[in-house]
């Protein structure tokens, strides 16, 4: 029980970490014991042999070895560094890149863009001009609109309706073929061609009074209705077009009327184009004299709702009016 | 004693004030700086790699990717204490982890015995040829050198560490705590316990030789 207490003991006696107490106590044992002074010698064999281990030499050149290592890492790290480290240079070019991101997307975007929104006016106005007769093949927006048409557009009008195929587009007619004798709309078709927001609603309040004697009434107010502008028409800043509608006792003495007072209060590029029993006249017109023309149609006949806006931001609008016998 | 003591201990700071500013030049990528401390410090890791791996290609694999990564960390290099102590924790954990490759390699390749294998033996008796040293005591030398490398290298990793430390290296009982992060009484269990276990296997393969 001794030996194997103070056998345990050995290494830190070895070690020189033992109290006095320990230290005496070890030493008389292995004194006397010549166990625990065989394991004691064993412990010092040990440590000498292990003292004894000579130094590996390093390989020749293992220093240049290791600094060309170090060098390749120091090469590298740098270049790395620059791009990528401290992170505070990192950050704002992901910023930067985003933005240049998104601008370049606006841009695509707006690059597009005219190219699409043709349809809602011209389908609106095929509603209320199905048919395409022989007047209507004299009408110069109806063609500008088709630039693939072989047939060319009148030079003059074209000229003063505008410069851009987005102008062009803005105003122009429908290509569908139709009934050439046919004013009614279909109901499946007029629908969902308004685009503006109040467009569906007077085209279903058409809808159900369409089997009432008033259909022409129900059309005009459709008519009045959608020309007004839509956001993206003012954010292209083109030439927004107004339609109204008037009943007349004779619409040819109508049409008259409003020629020349268009002539009067400025109005350029004037048309008229007889369809059935009907009259269509459009123009160029300062926006300005718009609520005077309005004013002064009233006396010629019965008018619809007028717009709710008459102020477009371009400066110059075009009109149309169509005259239906009362 | 006392003297002796006295001086070895003003020359290691005196070592550690030096390196320290070594250190700092690094710091401030002086890169030739490093090439001081590895010119200075490239003897002891190796052995210390050595002496935790026992096999000489492997430890100098080991003691190059230690430099690498003491380079890489010296700008975390805060002083505390000096760079060769920390630079042996480094060299410590890169021989472990040669020590896990090297296993897993063995036992992957474990039943090729097409390949030749370089066994401790004959690595001794190769450098002892290569150096042109055919005397019988240096032979014995060499291979009483491998069989002691061998018992120390059949030691548990955690007892082997401390015995390489404080046997071979001789750094005291706090160092060795510093370095393996554990406490000093912790550092002694290990090391007594090392060498009841090396004195048994000593015993062992050395009895029969006398």
């Amino acid at each position: 029980m001794k030996c194997d207490q103070v056998q345990k003991m050995l290494p830190a006696f070895l070690e020189g970490v033992l109290s006095m107490t320990e230290k005496a106590f070890v030493e008389k044992h292995t004194a006397s014991c010549e166990a625990c002074r065989a394991a004691f010698e064993e412990y010092q064999d040990a440590q000498q042999l292990i003292g004894n281990l000579e130094d590996v030499e390093p390989p020749p050149g293992f220093a240049q070895k290791i600094m060309a290592r170090v060098e390749e890492e120091n090469k590298k790290s740098g270049i790395l560094g620059k791009l990528f480290y401290p992170l505070y240079i990192k950050v704002p070019v992901q910023a930067a890149a985003a933005v240049a991101v998104a601008v370049l997307a606006i841009q695509a975007y707006r690059a597009v863009e005219p190219q699409k929104p043709a349809t809602p006016q011209s389908d609106m106005t095929a509603v209320l001009q199905p048919g395409e007769d022989s007047g209507r093949k004299k009408d110069v927006r109806g063609e500008a609109a088709r630039p693939e048409k072989k047939e060319p557009a009148a030079p003059a009008q074209e000229t003063r309706i505008g410069e851009g195929a987005a102008k062009d587009a803005m105003i122009s007619l429908p290509a569908a073929p139709a009934p050439p004798s046919e004013t009614q709309p279909r109901k499946e078709e007029s629908a969902p061609l308004f685009q503006t927001p109040a467009g569906p609603v007077l085209a279903r309040e058409a809808e159900k009074r369409e089997g009432a004697a008033d259909g022409k009434r129900a059309k005009m107010e459709m008519k009045a209705a959608a020309p007004a502008p839509s956001r993206e028409a003012a954010s292209l800043q083109k030439i927004a077009t107004f339609g109204f509608a008037l009943l007349a006792e004779d619409p040819a003495r109508a049409g008259e009327k409003v020629q020349s007072l268009l002539r009067e209060i400025g109005g350029s590029g004037i048309t008229m184009n007889r369809q059935g029993e009907s009259e269509i006249i459009t123009a160029e017109l300062n926006p300005e004299r718009l609520p005077l023309l309005l004013d002064q149609m009233k006396t010629f006949g019965e008018m619809s709702e007028s717009p709710r806006s008459l102020k477009p931001a371009a400066p110059l609008v075009s009109v149309r009016i169509e005259i239906f016998r009362k | 004693m006392a003297t002796l003591s006295n001086r070895v201990e003003n020359e290691i700071c005196l070592a550690g004030d030096v390196d320290r500013e070594i250190v700092a030049s690094c710091q401030k990528g002086d890169i030739q700086a490093f090439g001081v401390l590895v010119e200075k410090y490239q003897k002891k890791m190796l052995n210390v790699a050595y002496r935790m791996i026992g096999d000489y290609q492997e430890a100098c694999e080991a003691t190059q990717e230690a430099f690498l990564s003491a380079y890489r960390a010296i700008g975390k290099f805060r002083g505390d204490a000096a760079f060769s102590t920390w630079m042996t924790g480094i060299v410590l954990n890169q021989a472990r982890n040669r020590l896990k490759q090297m296993k897993t390699r063995s036992r992957r390749e474990g039943l090729s015995l097409d390949e030749p294998v370089e066994t401790e033996r004959g690595a001794a008796l190769r450098e002892a040829a290569a150096e042109n040293c055919t005397a019988p005591e240096e032979l014995e030398r060499k291979e009483t050198a491998r069989m002691v490398q061998e018992c120390i290298g059949a030691l548990d990793p955690d007892f082997r560490e401390v015995v390489v430390l404080r046997e071979i290296r001789g750094y005291s009982y706090e160092e060795i705590g510093e370095i393996l992060k554990v406490a000093e009484g912790t550092v002694k269990s290990r090391l007594f316990r090392a060498r009841e276990i090396l004195r048994g296997a000593l015993k062992k393969r050395m009895g029969g030789r006398g």
